[in-house]
């Protein structure tokens, strides 16, 4: 190996050094910057990532809302039957009037009748 | 099941590692024609330079290690998400391929300058160190996306 072929392997070396140097340089800079343009994996994990996500936080907060609702149902539901048995009474007192009112004027009917 | 786990990992990244999988051909291929072509270096003065830097045996481990370094780079990346260092090795992979490559690239140019060797086989060859130096810059730049959401 003459000094001529040396002089380039040096020469030759020292080039792909520094491109590279830079090439991986320059790749880091624009990936910490977030301007690197180049294309990203298959969008498929990163749906399954964010699903993860969502069903860590959403099911919890879901859980919560259908238990508070479930106690709220069971309370509407105690106040309802109250207000039914209340009216129930009330129209069966309603019903008790009537039937007396009705034998009153049977009553009067009859006197009304028998004075004339 | 880990079959099926390196399968989606390499399929799901596949069409942006394109470059890279590329690269395992000529590494493998080479590693190949020189344990079934044994005389290689003797059938053309191109070899001469190679052939006074290492044997072919040689040649045939340092393409062969490249190799291996760029398959396990690829599978690993995009197959296990909790490694964070999967660029990093892709990184590595690449400038061992730079490396690689433009010694074998040199040699065929000294070869052409001193012994009487093609200069073709300087153009094709440094092909591949300029598509490594292209694979050097993307997973470094991996390598920035990475630190930057740490």
């Amino acid at each position: 190996m003459d000094l001529g072929s040396l002089d380039i392997e040096k020469l030759a070396n020292a080039i792909v050094v520094l491109v590279c140097g830079l090439a991986a340089g320059l790749g880091f800079r624009s990936g910490r910057k977030g301007t690197d343009k180049t294309p990203q994996a298959s969008p498929v994990g990163t749906v399954e990532v964010a699903a993860a996500l969502v069903d860590n936080r959403a099911v919890a907060s879901l859980t919560g809302e259908v238990a508070a609702l479930n106690i709220n149902l069971m309370e509407s539901r105690k106040v309802s039957y109250g207000h039914a048995e209340r009216i129930n009474a009330n129209l069966q007192d309603l019903t008790e009037a009537v039937e007396k009112q009705t034998a009153a004027l049977v009553g009067l009917k009859e006197e009304m009748i028998r004075r004339h | 099941m880990i079959i099926v786990r390196v399968y989606r990992g390499v399929a799901d990244h596949f069409p942006i590692r394109v470059s890279e999988w590329v690269m395992v051909w000529p590494a493998l291929g080479m590693w190949l024609a020189l344990q079934i072509d044994i005389n290689m270096f003797t059938t053309s003065p191109s070899f001469t330079t190679l052939a006074e830097w290492g044997s072919q045996g040689t040649w045939a481990l340092v393409v062969a290690a490249s190799a291996i370094c760029r398959l396990a780079a690829l599978t690993i990346n995009g197959t296990f998400k909790g490694f964070a260092f999967s660029p990093q090795i892709r990184a590595a992979a690449s400038i061992v391929g730079v490396v690689v490559w433009s010694q074998i690239s040199l040699g065929f140019f000294v070869a052409y300058m001193s012994s009487g060797g093609a200069l073709s086989g300087a153009v094709v060859w440094s092909t591949l160190v300029l598509l490594e130096i292209a694979n050097v810059h993307r997973s470094w730049s991996d390598v920035g996306k990475n630190a930057r959401d740490r």
